[in-house]
Parts: C-alpha cells; sequence; structure tokens
C-alpha cells in the first residue's frame, strides 16, 4: 500500500526530450491523420512526454508498473507544443487512495520548454493489487 | 466550415466512426511509447485476466481528439481534454472494432465552448466524463 504523506511529493524532470516531427507524424498516423497534422490538432499527443515520467517515478513509490491501469487523463493547453522543442516533465503527486486492494495515484506532470509552462496534464493511474 | 460555427448550446455535432484492429494497436504503442504487452500480445492480456487484447485507454482518447479535431476543421482548437476510462475496448485478431464518437454542446461563453462527448463501443460507453473545451484558432 502506498503511503499518503506521498502527496505533495515532486519529481522533477532529469533530462529534456526534443519534440521531433517524426514521432508526431508517426502518433499522427497510427490514428489515421495525415502526417502533416500539427500538434494544436493532437490534443492528446504530449502523453508521449509525460507516461515515460509516470513510468520512471513509479518503482520509486514502491509501484508495480506492469500492474498499472489508466483511470483517467486530463490535458490542458496552455500553448501547444513546437516541432524541435526542447520539453521536460516536472511531476507531482496530487493524491494517493487505497480501495479494495488496489493503490490509486493522481499525478500531475507539466511540460515546460525552458521555464515556460506549455501543457499541464493529470494522470489517474490505478496499480492493481495481487489477486 | 467548423460544425462549432455559429452552434448553440444543446446542439449535436455528427457521430464519426473509427475502425480499430490491432495494426493500429501496434503503431500506436510504438508512437505513444506505451509498450504494454495488453494492448499487443493475446496470451499476456489472457494470462492477467482480460477477455483478450484491450486498445489503450490513450489510443480511444485519441480517437476522440481526432473526432473534436474534424469537427474544428481548424477554426477551432482543443485547450482542454478530459476521459475516464470506464470499460475495456476489446480488439480481437483479424478484425475491426468499431468506436462511435459524438459530441454535444454543454456550455458557450465569450472565450470557449464545451463539447460532451460520448464514445461507444459494441453498445456501451467506453469513456467516461468525457469533455473538451475548444477555442477560436
Amino acid at each position: 500500500m502506498v503511503a499518503p504523506d506521498l502527496v505533495g511529493r515532486k519529481f522533477l524532470g532529469t533530462h529534456t526530450q526534443r519534440v521531433n516531427q517524426k514521432d508526431l507524424s508517426a502518433f499522427a498516423t497510427s490514428i489515421g491523420e495525415t502526417p502533416d497534422t500539427q500538434i494544436s490538432q493532437l490534443p492528446t499527443f504530449p502523453i508521449r512526454y509525460t507516461l515515460n515520467e509516470a513510468e520512471r517515478i513509479a518503482p520509486e513509490l514502491g509501484l508495480d508498473w506492469s500492474r498499472v491501469v489508466h483511470g483517467d487523463q486530463r490535458f490542458i493547453h496552455h500553448r501547444f507544443l513546437k516541432v524541435d522543442e526542447e520539453v521536460r516533465a516536472d511531476s507531482e503527486i496530487e493524491a494517493v487512495k487505497s480501495m479494495a486492494g488496489n493503490d490509486i495515484l493522481t499525478l500531475r506532470s507539466d511540460l515546460f520548454v525552458g521555464d515556460e509552462i506549455v501543457t499541464s496534464t493529470w494522470s489517474t493511474l490505478v496499480f492493481r493489487g495481487q489477486q | 466550415m467548423s460544425a462549432l460555427t455559429g452552434i448553440e448550446v444543446g446542439a449535436e455535432l455528427p457521430t464519426q466512426t473509427f475502425q480499430l484492429d490491432r495494426t493500429m494497436l501496434s503503431n500506436y504503442a510504438k508512437a505513444s511509447g506505451d509498450l504494454n504487452p495488453i494492448h499487443l500480445d493475446e496470451a499476456f492480456a489472457k494470462s492477467v485476466g482480460l477477455p483478450n487484447v484491450i486498445a489503450h485507454g490513450m489510443l480511444t482518447m485519441a480517437l476522440a481528439g481526432k473526432a473534436l479535431n474534424t469537427w474544428c476543421n481548424k477554426e477551432f482548437k482543443v485547450v482542454e481534454i478530459f476521459a475516464r476510462f470506464t470499460k475495456p475496448v476489446i480488439v480481437e485478431a483479424d478484425s475491426t472494432t468499431a468506436l462511435e464518437v459524438s459530441g454535444k454542446i454543454g456550455e458557450i461563453t465569450e472565450e470557449k465552448i464545451r463539447v460532451d462527448l460520448t464514445v461507444i463501443s459494441n453498445e456501451q460507453k467506453v469513456l467516461g466524463m468525457t469533455r473538451a473545451f475548444v477555442i477560436k484558432a
């Protein structure tokens, strides 16, 4: 079981990821959009830069990533990322609860380009207990 | 013209249907970086108690985003989107699973339009509380 005192714990991004046209086109075409689709037309594209942060953080909390189920997801775009920008994700645990043997975590990840916050995301992640 | 131009609260947006198959799941897995085998490997999915391979919740949400993008038609853009993953979308081998996305205008303010989405597969709502805010592009 995860400790409730994890709420408020911050995980500063340790590296940046470059937004590149190849990744953007691959994301667009995987859902049947054309390769030249803009980031502003793909409101969920930034998951590419936040999900791997959640995957990195989970083991630090003693959570088994192989047992994760996505509960809900929010994106707020303050502006849209641009190709060739270097993006960093800073994350914070906003809520933790345990229910029916599952650990439920709400993780906020803000995507920054330099000091500018570009997109805020919230992921509720359910870590299923061992049956 | 965008389906949202001159729209009023309560108006319904044209339903869009997307077809999911294993190839789409595999391509989305690579493109998003989510390589969880429950979306790719039938034997693995069944070993963890699922009926079959399931689509990424985020793929379903991305397709809801695609429907929004079509309604926006470059005249509007999505500044906020939320979805709750309520039911898995099962994708069997060598077949397609349909996903129907419909939308209704929930609220209009000076800056934003709220679109409430309904996302259905196999006659079940697979996303819950799905809503987006769009602004003029």
